[in-house]
C-alpha cells in the first residue's frame, strides 16, 4: 500500500497537501523561534 | 500541601479516572477489542493519547529546571517529530492497517518470520519492562522528597491506581483517560504562566521578562551551528530528533498501541499529525514557564540549593558553618543582582540603550558569580555528604512551586506531574500485557486461545508487568545513576529494533535469515561497544541501526536468506 492509497483525509482534499501543511508548519514554527531567539538577544 | 490542594488533587483524580472507566464501559466485550482499545477512536483521542504518553512526569519536572539552567534550546530536540509523523503516515501506518494487527511485532512475521518477531518483542519487553518502573519512582523520589510524602506510598499508590483502571478498562480506557489528564497537564501549565507572569514586579511585563531572560542568554531557542559536540541545535535536533521519534513512534508498542486503536486509518494519521503539530508548542510552553522561573528569581532570591532535602541535611553536618558563610554572600550577590534587574527593567523603559546595556552586563556578571557560589555550595555538599547528587535541575520547578504558588495551584501542579507518570506508565503497562499477550503467548503457546481466556491473559499480563515495574521501581533506590542506566539500557536495544523495521519497510530483498543475522550480530557489537569503548550512549541507536541494514543488504546481495517471494 502507498501513501495515496486508503482514506482521503477530511480537509484538503489529499494526504500529500495534508503532509505539506505540516512541514509548512513545522517550517514557520522554527522561523517563529529563530525570530524570537534572534530578538531577544 | 493545604486541604484544599489535597481536594483539588483528589477531584482531578477520580474524575478522570472515573470518566476514563465510564467511558470505555461496556467496550471490553471480547479479549480482542479490549486488547485493541475497541477500534473506534477519534483523531483527537488519539493525538492526545500519544501526546500523554510521551509526556513522562519527568517532562513536567525536569524540563522547566533545565530552562532555567540552560535555556529554551532543548526545544530544538522535537524539530525532528513532525517529519517522523509524516514518514509514519505514509510508509509505516499503512503496513499496519493492511495487516489489521495488535502489536507492531506483528509486522515483523509478516515481513520476516516468527523468530524475528519474537525477537523484536523480547527487545521491547526487556526494555520497557525495566523502563515502566522508573517513570513510577522518578517522580516519586522526588514528590516524596520535596512534600514529605513516604516514598514506598506514593511508587504503591501511582502504580496501583494505574494497575487498576488499565487492567478494569484496556486499552480504551487509557486512552480515554489519557485525553482528559493531558487536557489537566496542558491546562495546569498554562494557568501555571499566567500566575508566574503575575506575580512578577508590577513594572516587569512579558516583554520585559523576555528582554532579561535574552540579556543572561535563556532565549536561545534556534542555533544554525554546526557543532557535533552541541548536543542541541537545529541539525541534532531535525536528524538525530527524527531517528529518535522514527524508533519511538514507529516501533515502540506503547506508542503504536495507541494510534492503532483508531476509528480508521485517516484518523489514526489525523491524530499522529496532531501530535507532530502541537509537540513543538507544548514543549516551548513548559521551557517557557522555566524561563518565567527564572526570571521570578531576578527579582526575589532563589535558594541557594534547590533539594531542600538534601540542604537540610548540610545543615546539620560539619559543613554547616561553611555552608552558612556561602549562604550570606548568596544573599547579597541575590540584593545586587535584584538591583541590577530592576535598573535594566528601568532602563529599558526610558529606552536609555547604553543604560540598560550597562544594567545587562552588570546583571551577567552578578549572574556569574552566582554561579560559583552555587558551585561551591555543592562542593560542600559533596564534603558533607559524600556521594549525594548536587544536580538539582529536577527540583527547581516543584520548590518553586510550593514555595511560591497559591494554595490549590500547588495541587493542580502535583496533580499534572502524577497524571504524567500515570499516562506514561498505563501506555507502558498496555503495550507490555498486549506484546506477551500477542507476540509470545497466543503466538507461541496457545495459538486457538478461546476469546475468553484472551481476555483473562491480557489482563494478567498486564497486571504482571504492573507488578514488575511496582518492584523493580521499590528496588530501583539500590542502583546508582538508575535513570542513565535505563536510557543506557534503551539505546542499546533500540538502533537494532529500529534496524530490523527499516529493514522490513525499505530493503524489499532482504528476507528473514539475514535480518535475523544481521540482527543478532548488530546486537553483539553494541554490547561490545558499551563494555569496550567510550562512545557516547545515543551513538548507540545510530550504530545499532545501521549496522542491521548494511550486515542484512550484504547478506542478502550475497544470497543469504535472500527473500523468495
Amino acid at each position: 500500500m502507498t501513501e495515496n492509497e486508503g482514506e482521503k483525509p477530511p480537509i484538503l482534499g489529499s494526504w500529500r497537501r495534508v503532509y505539506a501543511v505540516e512541514i509548512g508548519a513545522l517550517v514557520v514554527v522554527v522561523a517563529l523561534l529563530r525570530w524570537l531567539t534572534t530578538a531577544a538577544s | 500541601m493545604h486541604a484544599l490542594d489535597w481536594a483539588v488533587l483528589l477531584a482531578t483524580t477520580l474524575l478522570i479516572i472515573g470518566y476514563g472507566l465510564y467511558k470505555s464501559r461496556g467496550a471490553a466485550l471480547s479479549g480482542e477489542q479490549h486488547l485493541r482499545g475497541g477500534g473506534d477512536l477519534p483523531w483527537h483521542t488519539i493525538g492526545l493519547s500519544v501526546m500523554a504518553t510521551q509526556a513522562s512526569a519527568i517532562t513536567f519536572l525536569s524540563v522547566p529546571g533545565q530552562a532555567y539552567e540552560d535555556g529554551l534550546r532543548f526545544v530544538q530536540f522535537y524539530f525532528g517529530l513532525p517529519l517522523a509523523m509524516v514518514v509514519i503516515c505514509a510508509f509505516i501506518l499503512p503496513r499496519y492497517y493492511g495487516l489489521r494487527v495488535i502489536t507492531a511485532y506483528e509486522y515483523l512475521e509478516s515481513r520476516f518470520d516468527t523468530k524475528t518477531r519474537v525477537l523484536g518483542a523480547l527487545l521491547f519487553l526487556v526494555q520497557r519492562g525495566l523502563a515502566a518502573g522508573i517513570t513510577i519512582y522518578a517522580p516519586a523520589i522526588i514528590l516524596s522528597a520535596v512534600l514529605g510524602w513516604p516514598l514506598e506510598a506514593t511508587v504503591v499508590g501511582i502504580g496501583s491506581v494505574v494497575i487498576l483502571y488499565t487492567v478494569t478498562g484496556g486499552s480504551r480506557a487509557v486512552s480515554q483517560t489519557q485525553k482528559q489528564q493531558m487536557i489537566v497537564m496542558m491546562g495546569g501549565m498554562v494557568v501555571a504562566a499566567v500566575v508566574i507572569a503575575r506575580s512578577l514586579p508590577e513594572e516587569v511585563a512579558l516583554p520585559d521578562a523576555v528582554a532579561v531572560a535574552g540579556a543572561l542568554g535563556r532565549m536561545n531557542a534556534v542555533s544554525f551551528e554546526f557543532d557535533l559536540n552541541d548536543r542541541y541545535n537545529f541539525w541534532s535536533g531535525i536528524t538525530g530528533g527524527f531517528f529518535l521519534a522514527l524508533a519511538y513512534f514507529g516501533t515502540d508498542q506503547s506508542q503504536v498501541g495507541r494510534y492503532l486503536g483508531g476509528r480508521s486509518m485517516a484518523e489514526s494519521r489525523l491524530g499522529l499529525l496532531f501530535n507532530g503539530l502541537f509537540k513543538i508548542p507544548m514543549q516551548f510552553l513548559i521551557l517557557f514557564v522555566g524561563i518565567l522561573v527564572f526570571v521570578f528569581y531576578q527579582f526575589a532570591a532563589p535558594p541557594l540549593l534547590f533539594n531542600a532535602p538534601l540542604e537540610r541535611q548540610v545543615q546539620q553536618s560539619a559543613e554547616a558553618p561553611a555552608f552558612s558563610a556561602l549562604q550570606t554572600r548568596w544573599d547579597a550577590t541575590q540584593a545586587e543582582k535584584q538591583a541590577a534587574a530592576r535598573r535594566f527593567v528601568a532602563a529599558r523603559h526610558a529606552d536609555d540603550g547604553a543604560a540598560q546595556a550597562r544594567a545587562a552586563e552588570e546583571l551577567r556578571t552578578l549572574h556569574a558569580r552566582a554561579g560559583t557560589l552555587r558551585e561551591e555550595a555543592k562542593a560542600t555538599v559533596r564534603r558533607a555528604v559524600p556521594g549525594a547528587e548536587t544536580k538539582d535541575a529536577d527540583f527547581v520547578f516543584i520548590r518553586f512551586v510550593t514555595r511560591w504558588l497559591p494554595e490549590g495551584l500547588v495541587g493542580l501542579l502535583v496533580a499534572v506531574i502524577l497524571f504524567a507518570a500515570m499516562s506514561s506508565t498505563a501506555s507502558e503497562l498496555t503495550a507490555l500485557g498486549q506484546t506477551t499477550t500477542v507476540d509470545l503467548w497466543r503466538r507461541l503457546l496457545r495459538p486457538e486461545v478461546d476469546d475468553r481466556t484472551l481476555l483473562l491473559a491480557s489482563k494478567g499480563f498486564t497486571v504482571f508487568w504492573g507488578l514488575v515495574a511496582l518492584a523493580f521501581a521499590s528496588f530501583a533506590s539500590l542502583l546508582d545513576n538508575l535513570i542513565q542506566a535505563v536510557n543506557i539500557l534503551g539505546s542499546i536495544f533500540y538502533g537494532t529494533t529500529l534496524g530490523v523495521f527499516l529493514a522490513g519497510f525499505f530493503l524489499r530483498r532482504v528476507g528473514a535469515n539475514a535480518v535475523f543475522a544481521a540482527a543478532v550480530v548488530s546486537q553483539a557489537v553494541v554490547v561490545a561497544l558499551f563494555f569496550g569503548s567510550s562512545i557516547g550512549f545515543l551513538w548507540y541507536n545510530v550504530i545499532g541501526c545501521g549496522l542491521v541494514m548494511a550486515l542484512a543488504s550484504v547478506l542478502a546481495a550475497a544470497g543469504f536468506g535472500r527473500r523468495t517471494a
